[in-house]
């Protein structure tokens, strides 16, 4: 656990990243919730061949770790190819976090963001 | 004596778990730990008396048939009922289930209610919500006070609503604690709406209080066993005799076991109620299981049990309550007579999120359960995204509860809040 909260991940849930609203976005989420009450909406920029992600904003409420994840996702996902994003699983998240194993109950955390990420770009 | 430490000691998870005689085990409303005796119960079935019930005349299957009836009939005195009243099920969700398949869809029609409160566990509410689709019936919540507790003018302005058919409500909530006056409950509903069936969910009050089928004058009572230090797989409803008798309640499950006789034309079914509810083979070990639990339990008094489940959450509400950062979930505020609130104390802490709390907790051993519990109507209601429950049972000490504290304060180290 005490590898769990480590300092870069507080950091991120208290100063979450590319945190708001972005109004020019190609493509919108609808809310999307957790069983356990976290939600969040992401808004995604590409480049005219939506080939590639210019920038990304999110809205949400959620507990450190989804809020963390959300946050290093909105980094990580400037510039990068569609193609290589929607690749991405869990794995990915923790070699962002440093970690190498994660609690199953927090998964759902952990994935929030992605998953909501790859939900709307499958259907650019 | 009621000792909890001597207790702790019939518990092997506190020694066989990986943090050993160092976990803090504050989630028993989840499930409760079980006792050797229990296990040993279970075992001893399966090393010396298992064969098929009702099927075979060999020796062994009479033993096994005998210690299945043994068995029901301790759980059934355990709650004061008659063991023919008893449907055995694998939870209190499949019993409820049961009553809307076996009971609702054979009573209800369009434009009748199903009552019930913004309090209960899904599973009182969700088997309400499809019951309603299939017969056009509705579903009606009855509403809460600010401190947790049911609010009266709601339930009897709910009461009086024409057709109310059914009230299914839950004897001590899982997430507020609260003790609902069920017995009180139950006459005014009677007095408001003559007909009226009433279900009472006992899955919170059986591991602590003694509860009566026989003096509650409830048509159905619903329990798991996994949550009052029996196995999981097993729990069930008792029904009234009389609505088994006239068939007001019919099976919902069919094939072996629960018949009279069977031609290509059609099947009768038998007319004893406990085999007509048990289609199948049942789970004997687990009844087995149940059986032995409801015996250590009886042996520790309930009044006990309860007298030390009221010191605990009184306790809890103590050093609770002086955490600064803590919003206190359910009832705090009781008459001289009474403390209604029963099992645990939720909260909420200002700025972290339930899981975080929750997953500190977890790195100093203390183990709560942190989210929504099963009771996200109650969570909409109050506006809490989600709630940190510690939760008690017999093994549990005034030290484990000194351990979520010192926890909590680990928690504002963490997250420097
Ligand atoms: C009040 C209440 N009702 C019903 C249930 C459902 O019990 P089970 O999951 O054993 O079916 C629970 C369990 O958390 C409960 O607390």
């Amino acid at each position: 656990m005490d590898d769990l909260y480590h300092e870069e991940l507080l950091e991120a849930a208290r100063d979450p990243h590319h945190k708001g609203e972005m109004l020019d976005a190609d493509v919108t989420s609808p809310p999307e919730v957790n069983s356990c009450g976290d939600s969040c909406r992401v808004f995604v920029r590409l480049t005219a061949d939506k080939k590639h992600i210019t920038a990304m904003k999110w809205q949400g409420t959620g507990c450190v770790i989804s809020t963390a994840s959300l946050s290093l996702l909105s980094d990580h996902l400037q510039g990068e190819q569609v193609a290589e994003v929607v690749t991405w699983d869990e794995h990915t998240l923790l070699s962002w976090l440093g970690l190498k194993t994660f609690s199953t109950a927090r998964k759902k955390c952990l994935l929030l963001g992605l998953n909501t990420v790859q939900k709307v770009l499958e259907k650019v | 004596m009621f000792n909890p430490l001597t207790i702790r000691q019939d518990f092997p998870i506190f020694t066989h778990n990986p943090q050993g005689d160092k976990l803090v085990y504050l989630d028993s409303a989840a499930t409760s730990q079980k006792p050797q005796v229990v296990l040993d119960a279970i075992t001893q079935y399966y090393q010396t008396t298992n064969a098929n019930v009702h099927r075979g005349v060999h020796q062994l299957s009479d033993r096994s048939t005998q210690v299945w009836d043994e068995s029901r009939a301790t759980i059934a005195k355990f709650f004061d009922a008659h063991s023919d009243e008893l449907i055995v099920t694998r939870n209190t969700t499949e019993a409820i289930n049961g009553v809307a398949y076996g009971w609702g869809d054979h009573n209800l029609q369009a434009g009748d209610i199903i009552l019930t409160s913004l309090m209960e566990h899904h599973s009182n509410i969700v088997c309400w919500q499809e019951l309603a689709k299939r017969t056009g019936a509705s579903v009606e919540y009855i509403g809460l006070t600010k401190d947790g507790r049911l609010d009266r003018t709601s339930l009897s302005a709910k009461l009086s609503l024409p057709k109310v058919k059914l009230l299914a409500l839950s004897h001590v909530s899982n997430t507020l604690g609260t003790l609902n006056p069920i017995a009180e409950i139950i006459a005014e509903a009677h007095t408001l709406q003559s007909g009226i069936r009433v279900l009472v969910d006992a899955a919170q009050s059986a591991p602590h209080l003694p509860v009566s089928f026989a003096k509650l004058d409830a048509d159905f009572l619903v329990f798991s066993g996994h949550k009052m230090l029996g196995p999981m797989g097993i729990g069930g409803v008792f029904v009234r005799s009389a609505l088994l008798q006239s068939n007001e309640v019919r099976p919902w499950l069919f094939g072996g076991g629960m018949i009279a006789a069977v031609t290509t034309k059609g099947t009768t079914f038998t007319d004893e109620a406990s085999e007509r509810f048990t289609a199948g083979t049942p789970d004997v070990a687990s009844a087995v299981g149940l059986a032995a639990a409801c015996e250590y339990l009886s042996k520790l008094h309930m009044s006990d049990v309860g007298q030390h489940d009221l010191d605990l959450v009184l306790y809890a509400l103590d050093k609770l309550s002086a955490v600064p950062q803590l919003t206190i979930i359910g009832p705090q505020d009781f008459s001289e007579t009474e403390v209604d609130r029963v099992g645990s104390v939720a909260f909420t802490y200002n700025g972290v999120h339930a899981h975080d709390v929750a997953q500190v907790l977890d790195s100093v051993g203390v183990a709560v359960r942190s989210g929504h519990h099963c009771t996200m109507p109650l969570h909409e209601q109050f506006g809490w995204t989600a709630s940190v429950r510690a939760s008690f049972n017999v093994y549990n000490t005034t030290a484990d509860i000194d351990a979520l504290v010192a926890g909590l304060a680990k928690v504002r180290q963490v997250f420097n809040v």
